[in-house]
């Protein structure tokens, strides 16, 4: 695993003040990318997604300044419609932000809320994928509500964080209803060490992505199961590196 | 059989990912005894166990069915079988019901360590561990977000052991072992239902030295189950 390259298109940046942790902020992100290794990080604000995304996208926007490695998500809050389309706005075509960053379950919106539709009509001008947080089956994250994204915007390009979690057949199979969807198996639900595996079944390696959820998770987590999983040394390239540089070319 | 969705939990393929992994043995038990009968299950996993060394057997009791759980932890006992696996998750069964307090009594006695998950939130394992100070408990399947918790229940309590298949934040083992030593924690995996490689690396790459990895490795169980 040591020779390939990768690209974490799932982490995120700053503090986990809720948690005892604190392998976090901008030193803790430096010695991950260093000990693992990584070529690029695309990393979204936690504290835009449970709180502040003013405060939250200006910080994480100074870090990605600080480390060449790091790229950016915008992250938005649906509840906040205006404010999350200036957002994107700014960050995406000011500040070389690569991404949208939504949380279902951080706003209580779902991904086809009315809010949320009318501001990825905005991110859909820009040309840029989003990356929505997926977990459960029924609640807001339910990996279905991406169907209608696609629907109305078919040329959006959108990874379903965590692959649906412990819904992960139900986002393997939203994926296999347009080429535009992708997967990010990331989290640590168990006992389903078949997801990759069937992810590849279904909708082929192309479409699986390598995320971690730093600094919540440890990366060695996510690679692991790329290690575990019934494929190809190609196919781990695919998905730790190879993949994400089609979506992201110039990243 | 894996009753909950279509899963291979064959012998062949738990053999195929102790060697992918080079896992040397495995604490396992039958399906069987989770989701039908534990006496039927204690049966399969010890004609499994007894033909090949690398597996160490765990027994399980079903509570609900409580009458006879005495005779079969002596006789399990007696067969070989090295700790007691209780699945409060699968079976719904409360773990402050008295017939729980009867089979840790029990356990206890018998000198068997208790694995068992957090189901309803580790304030109750407490309850049982204030209740039967001498029972050796192995919580299973905890996460990061069960830390901050564990970091209070493990200095209340010396026989607490934790599981670390699940402790796959940046800090979790290292922060264990900072405060504590990594005597009191367990290496697991869940295999062949959960992913072997990703529970091995978050050990491996925990900031922690070769010494303490290789405790929590194999170590620290085999004192506890007795050299196996």
């Amino acid at each position: 695993m040591d020779d390939f390259k990768i690209i974490d298109i799932h982490a995120h940046y700053g503090s986990l003040p809720w948690t005892p942790f604190k392998r976090s902020g901008l030193e803790g992100m430096i010695g991950v990318l260093d000990e693992f290794d990584y070529e690029r990080c695309i990393v979204s604000s936690i504290e835009a997604i449970v709180y502040d995304i003013h405060n939250g996208n200006r910080e994480t926007m100074e870090a990605v300044k600080a480390d060449s490695r790091l790229r950016g998500y915008v992250t938005i809050n649906a509840n906040y419609v205006e404010e999350s389309k200036a957002i994107v706005e700014e960050y995406v075509t000011e500040h070389g932000f690569v991404g949208v960053k939504i949380h279902p379950d951080s706003s209580h919106q779902p991904v086809d809320s009315p809010n949320t539709l009318e501001i990825l009509g905005a991110v859909d001008k820009l040309k840029v994928p989003i990356l929505v947080h997926t977990y459960g089956n029924g609640g807001v994250a339910d990996p279905t509500h991406a169907l209608n994204v696609v629907e109305h915007y078919p040329d959006l390009t959108v990874i379903l964080g965590h692959m649906g979690g412990d819904n992960w057949r139900g986002g393997i199979e939203v994926a296999t209803k347009g080429d535009s969807i992708y997967v990010d198996p990331c989290s640590c639900t168990q006992p389903h060490s078949d997801k990759i595996k069937e992810a590849k079944r279904r909708i082929g390696t192309e479409r699986i992505l390598f995320g971690t959820d730093l600094p919540l998770l440890n990366p060695a987590w996510a690679l692991g199961m790329i290690e575990s999983a019934d494929i190809t040394p190609r196919e781990r390239e695919m998905i730790l590196y190879d993949n994400a540089k089609q979506i992201w070319k110039s990243i | 059989m894996w009753p909950l969705e279509r899963r291979d939990i064959s012998l062949a393929k738990l053999k195929g990912e102790m060697n992918k992994f080079g896992v040397d043995r495995a604490i396992t038990l039958s399906a069987k005894g989770i989701f039908y009968d534990h006496i039927l299950g204690n049966n399969e996993t010890n004609e499994v166990c007894s033909g090949d060394p690398r597996f160490i057997p765990a027994l399980t009791v079903d509570p609900r069915r409580f009458i006879g759980y005495d005779e079969e932890i002596e006789r399990r006992k007696l067969e070989g079988f090295k700790i007691l696996r209780l699945f409060p998750e699968y079976q719904g069964f409360t773990i402050r019901g008295s017939h729980v307090k009867r089979i840790a009594a029990k356990a206890m006695e018998r000198n068997l360590p208790l694995m068992i998950c957090a189901q309803e939130g580790i304030a109750i394992i407490l309850e049982l561990l204030r209740e039967f100070r001498k029972l050796r408990a192995i919580l299973v399947g905890m996460g990061y977000s069960e830390v901050a918790e564990l970091l209070i229940a493990m200095e209340e309590h010396d026989n607490l052991y934790v599981e670390t298949s699940l402790l796959d934040s940046l800090d979790g083992i290292g922060m264990i072992v900072e405060k504590f030593g990594a005597e009191r924690l367990i290496f697991g995996s869940g295999a062949p239902l959960g992913y072997v490689g990703s529970s091995l690396n978050i050990v491996r790459r925990a900031p922690i030295s070769e010494a303490q990895k290789g405790a929590i490795l194999a170590g620290n169980i085999m004192g506890l189950v007795g050299g196996g």
